[in-house]
């Protein structure tokens, strides 16, 4: 009697169709208790660990592409007329040796492997430019030390870091613009870029000579302020897509 | 654990890559069938977050994976078709520059990278340069990296391209083996493979799924429609230009077609047993 009775209420109980009312917060406790049985995920590398690794494994290929790029520039200080005109000349070139660098990924075909990781490709590209960054800041560094021995104008040292750094905030806006742009044949675009700002700069010292007089140096800082805004502009871009994991520049 | 998408839309201009798809993939083996350009690849890369989709969403465990970010690519593994490598690194450093990537400290790594290694046969060739490698070995040291944090949705775009019959059957074993509790997704056109270990099959044609189901589900479908019959053989090459021939075996001056059709080809034509390759051909036959 009692079997039937449980059986009835039973197959009442199983008849009825249940709606669930608290799906989402169940699947979330079922969550939680599911992390709680695997154990908290190891922790990952912050920032600074992720920058100190892309470190470990790229300084060999940044020092390489940045002391070719001092070489070349050393060769054509000691070749060619010492005059401070002609040093935005050699900067676009600091500007080309991080192309290499930026596109290693794309170039070597493990762009789409590495943008899967939990790195994203933001993340990437940020760490590749801040150490590329710095290996600039090095190489100009000796740029301007060289400069200051064979003219021997170090009172002119102002000037000097002006037209390094207005052709360098300049290359390196429109590198990381084109690089934003996700353009198929981007590394040709940058490489071209770099290179047609040594011309265009070769071009000014002789198209326009006054620019380089000690009168103009409020233009070069304008444009210092100007390519400044630029180019922070531009790195906002890349650490808002790093800071939402977002891709930068074409993966696929 | 749950990997769904709804909708996934991908366009590539006016063309359309991948048309309104919707899964939803729980822990087994999912093979991905389909003829070159069916949009196996751009599913792919959508499922990994590494290709914005034109329209539709992908979810893991409910939540959108682009708003996840770093949370959703911790869980991920990807093979990608084809992908490079950085020929100075030796197979031991490839596997430590993507360990750093994917965020594992180094001793950890370390240990994940020489048992990933050993597992995969090529713990003697740790130091060797990767552009001494060969393409199945290279291949191997892909499948590495996409399990070194142990993910639990691996995604494998080819895996078993320029693998030998030997590796094949070991990464088949392999994968069979990790995906107990994981969820797998792996294309393909080696029928055979998927056979040997997909829980599902899903078939892609022209951006959409065509089909899916168990392997015998979606065998039961080609039932019928696979026949053999035999000919002289001086008429083989006439049946492969008028019908889809599965197989071709010559027996003397006679050839035994193994024809796929949805009517009996000819009146000595006998049924047989249908195998996912005659699925396969007969959705794919008139594109190969």
């Amino acid at each position: 009697m009692r079997e039937r009775e449980l059986e009835a209420r039973l197959s009442r109980v199983l008849g009825r169709e249940t709606t669930p009312r608290r799906l989402d917060e169940t699947a979330e406790l079922c969550r939680r208790i599911v992390e709680e049985e695997t154990g908290p995920a190891e922790p990952g590398l912050g920032f600074w660990g992720f920058l100190s690794g892309v470190f470990r494994f790229e300084w060999a290929s940044i020092g390489a592409c940045q002391a070719a790029a001092l070489l070349l520039v050393g060769l054509f200080l000691y070749g060619a007329p010492k005059e401070l005109k002609y040093i935005p000349v050699y900067v676009p070139l600091f500007v080309l040796a991080v192309v290499p660098v930026l596109f290693r990924g794309q170039y070597c075909g493990t762009g789409e492997l590495e943008a899967a990781t939990r790195a994203s490709g933001a993340q990437l590209a940020l760490a590749r430019l801040i150490l590329s960054g710095a290996a600039n800041l090095v190489c100009m560094t000796a740029l301007l030390w060289l400069e200051v021995r064979l003219t021997g104008r170090s009172r002119e040292l102002g000037r000097m870091i002006l037209y390094c750094l207005v052709p360098y905030l300049a290359g390196m806006t429109l590198l990381l613009r084109l690089i934003r742009g996700r353009k198929k044949d981007a590394i040709g675009q940058c490489a071209a870029m770099a290179l047609g700002s040594c011309l265009f700069w070769r071009a000014s010292s002789h198209v326009a000579p006054g620019l380089y007089e000690l009168s103009a140096v409020g233009v070069w800082i304008a444009a210092c302020a100007v390519f400044g805004a630029f180019f922070t502009r531009e790195i906002c871009f890349l650490v808002k897509a790093d800071k939402e994991g977002k891709m930068y520049g074409t993966v696929v | 654990m749950e990997l769904s998408f709804d909708r996934l839309t991908k366009h590539y201009g006016s063309r359309i890559a991948v048309d309104r798809v919707s899964a939803s993939l729980t822990p087994g083996v999912y093979g991905l069938l389909g003829a070159n350009g069916a949009g196996k690849t751009t599913l792919m890369r959508m499922l990994c977050a590494i290709l914005e989709p034109t329209s539709g969403e992908v979810f893991w465990d409910r939540q959108e994976v682009t708003a996840m970010g770093a949370a959703y690519r911790n869980v991920l593994g990807y093979l990608p078709q084809d992908f490079g490598y950085y020929p100075g690194y030796t197979a031991a450093e490839f596997l430590a520059y993507i360990a750093m990537l994917k965020g594992i400290p180094r001793e950890t790594a370390q240990r994940c990278i020489r048992e990933l290694l050993e597992t995969m046969g090529l713990l003697g060739a740790a130091r060797k340069k990767l552009r001494t490698f060969s393409g199945g070995m290279k291949q191997r040291v892909g499948i590495a990296q996409a399990l070194l944090n142990d993910p639990r949705v691996l995604i494998l775009d080819e895996p078993t391209a320029g693998l030998d019959p030997k590796e094949r059957v070991h990464l088949r074993n392999l994968l069979a083996d990790y995906a107990g509790d994981r969820i797998v997704l792996l294309s393909t056109h080696i029928v055979s493979d998927v056979e040997a270990i997909a829980d599902q099959v899903l078939v892609m044609k022209n951006g959409r799924f065509i089909l899916r189901g168990t392997v015998p589900e979606l065998v039961r479908r080609a039932e019928g429609r696979v026949w053999e019959l035999t000919v002289p053989a001086e008429q083989a090459r006439a049946w492969e230009k008028r019908a889809t021939v599965a197989n071709l075996r010559h027996e003397g001056d006679r050839a035994v077609l193994r024809v796929i059709a949805d009517e009996r080809p000819s009146d000595d034509a006998v049924p047989c047993r249908a195998t996912m390759e005659d699925l396969y051909l007969y959705h794919f036959g008139q594109e190969a």
